[in-house]
């Protein structure tokens, strides 16, 4: 199955991935950030916020956006 | 106003100059052709140490032109990847109505605006800023910066009027982690993750690294160097009416007065600051000094100087009393004839020198 994955964060990501049948938003989440809090994240399926059990559907366009990032000085 | 942002947003074709990495190619080719006929004239002359020389160089060549090649088809390649149609646009636009509130587009500046909430960060208060975007400078691809954040509700670090943010001077956001993932969002038009990238940014804290520090904010800068202090670690000097940081501030050691560094001196003797009132100066040599530092209202180098002169003298007088034997009946007469007549004193003077040199 194929969605649309895009990962606002690090050097930025967004692109079509191939995931497995019965994909949720969490299982997605921590396959691609397994190092992260999804509560520290804001996720959209179809520009909707999602909920964590919310199973991805053949092109859905999920965005994953971290609510924090750090900024810096020039 | 969907409509009018995807025309806007149609690509400029990276400031209608081709690809950097276009020029890096071409520029190789002569000197990979030279080189390549310089190698096919080297074997055929049977030149080997030289074949083997030009054979290294291509391989270099090549690798360069390889990596030109790959970086062209990279940038090629993003270049023709789908930009959003129209009604992606309009998507984008109710996603960042219903994430800030509201989204404006001014047509004459070509830019897209939305206004955050009000900003807290670690209790401070930076109040709401509005993010704006200039389409012509995203169609563009350059490198220019696309981004303004202005503060609604400005509360400026005391240092500087231009920081109104932790991370924003002069309209500026310093970007941090988000550089990379707002780039890709802005080349490809993705308009509701760039300002959701935004707001994330002036949302958070990054005490590493801040135009001015969060625990400054409110602080004033050291009229010495510059140091931003806060309101614990700031100083005032009444003398000359002005506030310093913790290290340019100091207090005298004789009274306990506290001053800059700049209204206190040191002592030349021991180093301690001392205030214009309790400075003493050195009867001998001038220096200034504590008055624990001085004896007799010298420095002890000029106290012992003249104690040394001192010695001296009495040595000297001691030396002259020796030569001098009060049993001599020579002296007698100079003393009574000094006061009467001078040529005899005179003689008298001769005979007592003459004594000497033969004691």
């Amino acid at each position: 199955m194929r969605i649309m994955y895009i990962n606002n964060f690090g050097g930025g990501f967004a692109d079509h991935i191939e995931i497995e049948e019965g994909t949720t938003v969490s299982k997605l989440f921590a396959q691609k950030i397994p190092d992260g809090r999804p509560e520290d994240y804001l996720i959209r399926v179809n520009r909707l916020p999602a909920s964590r059990d919310q199973i991805l559907k053949e092109g859905d366009r999920i965005t994953i956006t971290p609510t924090k990032i750090e900024g810096a000085a020039a | 106003m969907a409509a009018d942002i995807h025309t806007q947003l149609q690509p400029i074709d990276h400031c209608g100059r081709p690809p950097d990495s276009l020029h890096l190619l071409i520029a190789e080719i002569p000197d990979l052709q030279r080189t390549c006929s310089q190698f096919r004239q080297c074997v055929g002359q049977q030149w080997h140490l030289a074949a083997d020389s030009k054979r290294h160089k291509l391989v270099r060549q090549l690798c360069r032109m390889d990596t030109a090649i790959s970086k062209l088809t990279s940038d090629l390649t993003s270049r023709s990847k789908r930009l959003p149609t129209a009604h992606d646009i309009l998507a984008d636009l109710r996603e960042i109505e219903e994430e800030f509130g509201e989204v404006r587009y001014d047509k004459r500046s070509k830019s897209l605006c939305t206004t955050t909430e009000p900003i807290t960060l670690e209790g401070l208060e930076f109040g709401r800023f509005t993010i704006c975007f200039n389409l012509s400078t995203i169609a563009s691809n350059c490198d220019e910066n696309p981004l303004n954040v202005i503060a609604l509700d400005p509360n400026p670090c005391a240092a500087d009027d231009a920081v109104v943010h932790p991370h924003v001077s002069a309209g500026h956001l310093c970007l941090g982690d988000a550089t990379a993932p707002l780039r890709k969002a802005t080349t490809e038009h993705r308009l509701a993750d760039a300002f959701q990238i935004v707001a994330a940014v002036l949302r958070t804290y990054s005490a590493d690294s801040p135009f001015c520090a969060i625990e400054n904010w409110n602080g004033r800068p050291c009229d010495d160097c510059g140091f931003i202090a806060n309101e614990d670690t700031s100083f005032y000097c009444e003398p000359c009416d002005k506030n310093f940081c913790e290290d340019c501030f100091s207090r005298c050691r004789d009274c306990g007065e506290s001053m800059c560094l700049s209204c206190l001196s040191s002592c030349e003797i021991c180093g301690d600051r001392i205030c214009e009132d309790c400075q003493s100066l050195c009867d001998g040599c001038g220096e200034v000094a504590c008055t624990g530092c001085l004896e007799n209202e010298l420095c002890p180098s000029c106290l012992e100087d003249r104690e040394n002169e001192e010695i001296e003298n009495d040595d000297e007088e001691i030396e002259q009393e020796s030569t001098e034997d009060p049993s001599d009946k020579s002296q007698e007469p100079t003393s009574r004839v000094f006061t009467t007549d001078s040529t005899v004193t005179s003689v008298q003077s001769d005979r007592l020198v003459e004594t000497s040199i033969h004691a």
